[in-house]
């Protein structure tokens, strides 16, 4: 596919990125196109913010989006396979929350931070059905009790929907590693619904 | 197990178009300012640096009873709780006490600015010839000399306390004990009120300069928040609110339209408020914000900075009670932004937290009528129970 005339008339119509692959707009964009990169951001940005949110509902998304945009592409020459820029900007999200939720938990045991429950009630859709409102206060309640990587492991695959080898690719953790977090985290979720 | 599809249905965050262009703006902006990481390492080892040194000339808390005075140099002196305090010449205070409530510094001559850490559990009280200034945490110049005690407030908010009158300064506000009483005298009857109304944060025009203590004369020059310039003599009402000071803009002076030599522009100020919050300097950040809207209240960023200033209040901060100024100033300034759905939102959670039901109820009326299927709606109608 031909690429945009941009060298000649440096704006490009944002619908005509439309038309490109990933690959082609991270090339453009290493190149400093900033309509690239606003085309990266567009085509990617409300599939991230939903995963900050839900990995992470007790910070605001667009906050989280925000770093994981700004990180992604100002490191775009580390991508090695820029066909994948999905994926690995997925990988750049989970990395990011992990790290948060990790900052945050010593800020709590160094009592920097409150130590606040999460209200996964307020969190949902008004009109969720009562068997979903169940199934996701379970779930969050489990996360809390959860170290970093158990929660986002356990989020990944029951909210997500990702195999465990998903799983493994975007928390670049070994397929065994995430198979004992998801045990861990599966053990903490029955023992919540036992709870309720 | 549940198909993750359909409960990724019901957890979905608000992505409307107006939010994603502002966070577009926002990546956009980073993005451009976003230094080399040679730039970084070097950065560090600066800071590194400083750090060390300020370790070692970092002043060691006044102990009660101990007298900080400066002769021809102003000196700075640091409280237990990490206020600071900047002593001009000539001038002298004294730490009168040092409890867990409260701090008390006597100002005993000239002029001192104070620097005073948060805590809302203690007072921090400066006392100068019979008038007191409480503040909680806020940085503010008490000046005392032959024509009385005269308070000039950068930023927060300070009470002045004299006799049985208690004046109320925001940032940007100056109270002169000379001009209250010249005020007095020259209307005896009624009996001139001293209560302000509560400020509007944050002022649309500085305070002018405070005049230096005497006799140290020429005056000297005193920081304000466009930079360093002369004292002007120039008298004023007892109290300058922001509104009546908006009157008169751009004619000099406090003028906040004046651009002067080495002051920061609006541009370098926001970016420098957007880099901080990114690196997590959320206190840094605020101030930052804070004195962009004191700054430049009129620039077409002002609306979005006392958003942010009103986030960071309330999630970084736990200035719940500041966040609802920033993110009132917010909608005020822009009641069609981009941001109104979230300001609405959170001053209702803002004013439920205070336990202001009144001003909880508006706010929560006012965003299910706007927005009866937001996001937030259904944690904002849960709010502001009686």
């Amino acid at each position: 596919m031909p690429l945009p005339d941009s060298r000649a008339t440096n704006v490009v119509p944002l619908h005509r990125s439309g038309e490109l692959p990933d690959a082609t707009l991270v090339l453009e964009a290493r190149e400093g196109q900033q309509w690239a990169r606003e085309a990266l951001f567009r085509r990617h940005v409300k599939r991230i913010m939903a995963l900050a949110f839900r990995l992470m509902p007790e910070e605001d998304p667009e906050d989280l989006a925000h770093d994981v945009f700004v990180k992604a592409l100002g490191s775009l020459d580390t991508l090695a396979n820029p066909a994948a820029f999905g994926p690995w900007l997925s990988a750049v999200t989970v990395t990011l929350i992990k790290m948060k939720l990790r900052k945050k938990r010593w800020l709590r045991r160094i009592g920097m931070a409150k130590s606040e429950e999460l209200d996964a009630e307020s969190l949902m859709s008004r009109d969720a059905p009562e068997g979903v409102r169940i199934a996701l206060g379970d779930l969050y309640k489990a996360a809390e009790k959860l170290g970093e990587e158990e929660r986002i492991a356990l989020l990944l695959q029951r909210i997500e929907g990702l195999e465990l080898q998903q799983i493994a690719e975007q928390m670049h953790l070994s397929l065994a590693t995430v198979k004992r977090r998801i045990a861990r985290a599966e053990a903490a979720l029955a023992e919540v619904a036992s709870d309720a | 197990m549940r198909d993750p599809k359909e409960l990724q249905k019901w957890m979905t965050p608000d992505t409307s178009e107006p939010r994603v262009n502002r966070l577009w703006s926002r990546v956009r902006e980073s993005g451009e300012k976003k230094a080399p990481m040679w730039r970084w390492a070097a950065a560090s080892a600066i800071a590194a640096s400083l750090a060390v040194a300020a370790f070692a000339l970092w002043p060691r808390p006044l102990a009660v009873g101990s007298q900080l005075e400066a002769s021809a140099e102003g000196t700075v002196g640091r409280f237990s709780d990490g206020s600071r305090v900047e002593v001009g010449r000539s001038s002298s205070v004294r730490l009168v006490s040092d409890t867990k409530g409260e701090v008390r510094v006597e100002l005993e001559r000239g002029s001192a600015t104070f620097e005073v850490s948060k805590r809302p559990d203690r007072r921090f009280v400066v006392h100068a010839d019979g008038v007191e200034v409480r503040v909680v945490g806020t940085r503010f110049t008490v000046t005392r000399d032959s024509q009385g005690v005269t308070v000039s407030v950068e930023r927060g908010i300070v009470e002045v306390a004299r006799a049985a009158t208690t004046v109320r300064l925001g940032a940007g506000q100056r109270w002169a004990e000379a001009e209250v009483q010249a005020a007095a005298e020259a209307q005896p009857e009624p009996e001139p009120s001293l209560a302000e109304p509560e400020p509007e944060l944050p002022s649309v025009a500085p305070a002018p300069p405070v005049p230096a203590p005497e006799p140290a004369a020429p005056p000297r020059p005193v920081r304000t928040q466009k930079g360093v310039h002369r004292a002007a003599p120039a008298a004023r009402a007892p109290v300058t609110p922001p509104a009546a000071a908006a009157q008169t803009p751009a004619t000099g002076g406090g003028s906040d339209l004046v651009e002067r030599p080495g002051a920061p522009t609006a541009a370098q100020l926001f970016q420098e408020a957007l880099a901080a919050r990114r690196e997590g300097r959320s206190a840094h950040a605020a101030l930052t914000f804070d004195r962009f809207l004191r700054d430049f209240p009129y620039d077409s960023r002002a609306a979005l900075a006392a958003f942010e200033l009103g986030r960071l209040r309330m999630d970084q901060l736990s200035d719940v009670k500041g966040a609802t100024q920033a993110l009132e100033q917010a909608l005020k300034l822009a009641p069609d932004g981009t941001f109104a759905e979230d300001a609405l939102s959170r001053l209702v959670r803002a004013y439920d937290e205070l336990g202001s039901k009144g001003a909880c109820a508006r706010y929560r009326e006012q965003y299910l009528a706007r927005f009866p299927n937001g996001p937030y709606a259904r944690s904002v109608s849960a709010r502001c129970a009686q």
